[in-house]
C-alpha cells in the first residue's frame, strides 16, 4: 500500500522543489536584467532604487537613473516575462487540448490576423497605440473566424478547428502580402517587416497595465479548469465519459489562450517558437500532467524570453530582432528535444 | 438495474442505426453484447454513455433517467473503458487513474487525500500499484487495459461499460481480463461489455444480448441464447456449440465455426 503513497508524495515534493527552484532562477534573472543595457547601473544602485520606492532609502541620485530603471527597463523586463510565460502557457494548453505536440499559440490564426492588422495601421502611418489596437482587433477577428467556422460546420471538432485555423491564417497572410505590396518602400514597408519580427523595444508601463490583468484573468481561468483540461489529453469522448463539459472547457482554453496571445502579439509583434518549444521542455522536467505543466511552462517561458531579450538589449551591435533570435535559439533546442523523443514525448 | 426502453438512434439524414432496442440489466450482472460488425453495438454503447444523442426511447439506472443527467453526474453513475487510449504526452499511470476522479471534483479544486486514497485502492485491487509511476505509453497492451479499467473504477460508478475489452490482448491477458470482470460483478458492479468472441460470453457473462441490424435479435442467459441456430443466423456463418467436460466435472461450451 505504501509504495504508491510514498512514490506519490515523493513525486509531489520533487515537483514543488523543482517549481521553487525554477521561480528562484526567474527572480534572479529578473534582478540581473536590470543591469543589462547601455546605461551602466550597479546592482547596489538597483537595490537602493527599489528600497527608495518603499521609503527605506532616501533618493540621492539623478532622476534620469530612476527613469531608466522604472520607465524603461522595468516594463521591458516584466513584459518579457509575461509575454514569454503567456505564449508558453497558451502553447501548453493548445497542445493538451489538440493532443498534438506540433501545435503553437497561433494555431487559430492570432498571429496572422494581428500581423495583418498592424500592417494595415502602418500603411496609414498610424500612431503606436492605433497599431497595437488594430493588431488586437484583427487578431481577435481571426480567432473568432476560425472558431466560428469550426463551430458552424463541425461543432468544434478538433481536426476541423485546426484546419479552420490554417485556412484563416492563410487568408490573413495573403491580405498581409497585399498590404506589403501597397506599402511605400521607405517608411511603411520596413516598419511592417520589423514589426513582424517582434520586439520588446517599445515596452511601456501602459503596456504592462494592459498585459497584467489579461494575464491574471486568463491564468486564473486555466487554473480553475486545470483538471478538466487535463482529461482532454485522453480525447474528447473519454473526457466526456469522465464527466467533463467538453464544450465549456474547450471554450475556456481557446478564450484564455487567445486573450493572452493576442495582447502579447499586439504589444511586441510576432514571436515564434516560444509557445511551441517551451511546453516540451516543461514536460521533460515535470511530465505531461496539465496542472503541473502550466506553472512550469510559465516559469520557463518567462526565463527564456527574458534571457533572449537581454541578449538583444545587452550585446553591443546586436541588431537581431527578438523573433529572429528566439527562432535561432529555438531551432537547436527543438533539435535536441527531437533526439530525446523515443516513444512519445518523454 | 439498467433499463433501456425503445431506444432509437439515427445519424442526421441517415437510416436508423438502432430501432427500438429494449433490455434490462439487473445489478451485479455481466451483459455481453454480441453482433456482427456494423450492427450498432458501439452506437448502443455511445448512446448509453451520452456520446450519441438518441432519437427516442429512455435509458434509466435505478429509476433515474440517465439521458437527462449532466455529464458530470452521469460519470458518477457509469464509467467507460475504451478499447485503447492514445495519450500523446507522457502521463504517469497514477496521473491517468486520477483522471477518473474528475467527476468528483468541483471546478478549481485539486484532488485531495480521499481521491488519492481511492486511486490507490483501485490500483491495489487490480494488483498494479507497482506501476503507479510508470509512463502509460511504455506499458504493454494488457497493462494499458488494466490501467484504463482502474481509471473507470476510480470514478466510483456502479455501471461499467467496456468496449471490446479483450480485442487487442493475448490469450492469457484475455483470460485475466475476463476473470477480473467476473470478480468486479461479484463485488457488486454491473458490467456491460461488447465482444466479437461468443466464447467469452460463456466465460464471463450472466446475460447475452444479440443485436442484428439495430434490433434485438435475442436476449437471455448465455446457455439459452448462444445456440448454433442463433449464432449461424446472427453472423450468417454456420457454427456449432461444442460441449466438453473438464477437470472437476464442469461443463465448458465453445463455439466452433463450421468450415467446409
Amino acid at each position: 500500500m505504501h509504495i504508491f503513497r510514498s512514490a506519490k508524495s515523493e513525486g509531489k515534493s520533487n515537483f514543488a522543489l523543482r517549481l521553487i527552484l525554477l521561480y528562484a532562477v526567474l527572480i534572479v534573472c529578473l534582478f540581473l536584467s536590470f543591469l543589462v543595457g547601455r546605461f551602466p547601473i550597479s546592482p547596489y544602485t538597483v537595490l537602493e532604487l527599489f528600497l527608495s520606492k518603499l521609503g527605506i532609502v532616501t533618493p540621492h541620485w539623478e532622476s534620469t537613473l530612476e527613469t531608466v530603471v522604472f520607465s524603461v527597463r522595468l516594463p521591458r523586463i516584466l513584459l518579457a516575462i509575461m509575454v514569454g510565460g503567456s505564449l508558453s502557457v497558451s502553447g501548453a494548453s493548445y497542445q493538451t487540448l489538440f493532443k498534438n505536440p506540433m501545435v503553437s499559440p497561433d494555431i487559430l490564426g492570432v498571429s496572422a490576423g494581428a500581423g495583418f492588422g498592424a500592417a494595415l495601421a502602418m500603411l496609414h502611418s498610424a500612431g503606436w497605440l492605433e497599431i497595437q489596437l488594430t493588431a488586437l482587433v484583427f487578431g481577435l477577428i481571426a480567432v473568432v473566424l476560425a472558431y466560428g467556422i469550426s463551430y458552424i460546420f463541425a461543432r468544434q471538432e478538433i481536426t476541423i478547428m485546426v484546419l479552420a485555423g490554417v485556412v484563416v491564417s492563410s487568408l490573413f497572410s495573403a491580405l498581409l502580402s497585399i498590404v506589403k505590396t501597397l506599402a511605400d518602400t521607405t517608411n511603411a514597408l520596413p516598419s511592417i517587416t520589423f514589426w513582424l519580427m517582434g520586439s520588446l523595444g517599445r515596452s511601456s508601463n501602459d503596456n504592462v497595465m494592459v498585459m497584467l490583468p489579461a494575464l491574471i484573468f486568463s491564468m486564473l481561468l486555466l487554473f480553475l479548469f486545470r483538471y478538466q483540461i487535463n482529461t482532454l489529453a485522453a480525447g474528447e469522448d473519454e473526457a466526456k465519459t469522465m464527466g467533463v463539459n467538453v464544450l465549456l472547457v474547450k471554450t475556456i482554453v481557446v478564450l484564455s489562450s487567445t486573450l493572452m496571445t493576442v495582447i502579447a502579439v499586439s504589444i511586441c509583434g510576432i514571436i515564434g517558437w516560444v509557445g511551441l518549444v517551451v511546453p516540451h521542455i516543461a514536460r521533460m522536467l515535470v511530465g505531461a500532467n496539465y496542472p503541473k505543466l502550466i506553472l512550469t511552462s510559465f516559469g520557463i517561458g518567462g526565463i527564456f524570453l527574458l534571457i533572449i531579450d537581454n541578449i538583444v538589449r545587452g550585446v553591443p551591435g546586436m541588431e537581431l530582432p527578438l523573433g529572429v533570435l528566439t527562432a535561432l535559439v529555438g531551432t537547436p533546442v527543438f533539435a535536441v528535444l527531437l533526439s530525446r523523443v523515443r516513444k512519445g514525448w518523454a | 438495474m439498467l433499463k433501456v426502453d425503445n431506444l432509437r438512434f439515427a445519424y442526421p439524414n441517415g437510416r436508423d442505426i438502432l430501432t427500438d432496442v429494449s433490455f434490462t440489466l439487473p445489478r451485479g450482472e455481466v451483459l455481453c453484447l454480441l453482433g456482427p460488425n456494423g450492427t450498432g453495438k458501439t452506437t448502443l454503447l455511445r448512446c448509453l454513455l451520452g456520446l450519441n444523442r438518441s432519437k427516442g426511447g429512455q435509458i434509466r439506472w435505478e429509476e433515474q433517467a440517465i439521458d437527462k443527467l449532466s455529464s458530470r453526474k452521469r460519470a458518477r453513475v457509469m464509467a467507460y473503458v475504451p478499447q485503447s487510449s492514445a495519450l500523446t504526452f507522457p502521463y504517469e499511470v497514477c496521473e491517468v487513474v486520477m483522471m477518473g476522479r474528475v467527476p468528483h471534483l468541483t471546478y478549481g479544486s485539486a484532488p485531495g487525500y480521499a481521491d488519492k486514497q481511492c486511486a490507490l485502492e483501485v490500483l491495489c485491487l487490480l494488483g498494479i500499484e507497482s506501476m503507479a509511476n510508470k509512463l502509460f505509453q511504455r506499458l504493454s497492451g494488457g497493462e494499458k487495459q488494466l490501467v484504463l479499467i482502474a481509471r473507470a473504477l476510480a470514478q466510483q460508478a456502479d455501471l461499467l461499460v467496456l468496449d471490446e475489452p479483450t480485442a487487442s490482448l493475448d490469450f492469457s491477458n484475455q483470460v485475466r481480463t475476463l476473470k477480473l470482470i467476473r470478480r468486479l460483478a461479484d463485488q457488486g458492479y454491473t458490467v456491460l461489455m461488447t465482444t466479437h468472441s461468443p466464447d467469452q460470453a460463456f466465460l464471463a457473462a450472466t446475460r447475452v444480448l444479440m443485436l442484428q441490424n439495430g434490433v434485438v435479435f435475442a436476449d437471455g442467459s448465455p446457455d439459452a441464447v448462444i445456440t448454433s441456430e442463433n449464432l449461424s443466423s446472427l453472423y450468417d456463418t454456420p457454427a456449432v456449440i461444442a460441449e466438453s467436460i473438464i477437470v472437476g466435472g464442469r461443463t465448458v461450451k465453445v463455439c466452433v465455426p463450421v468450415i467446409d
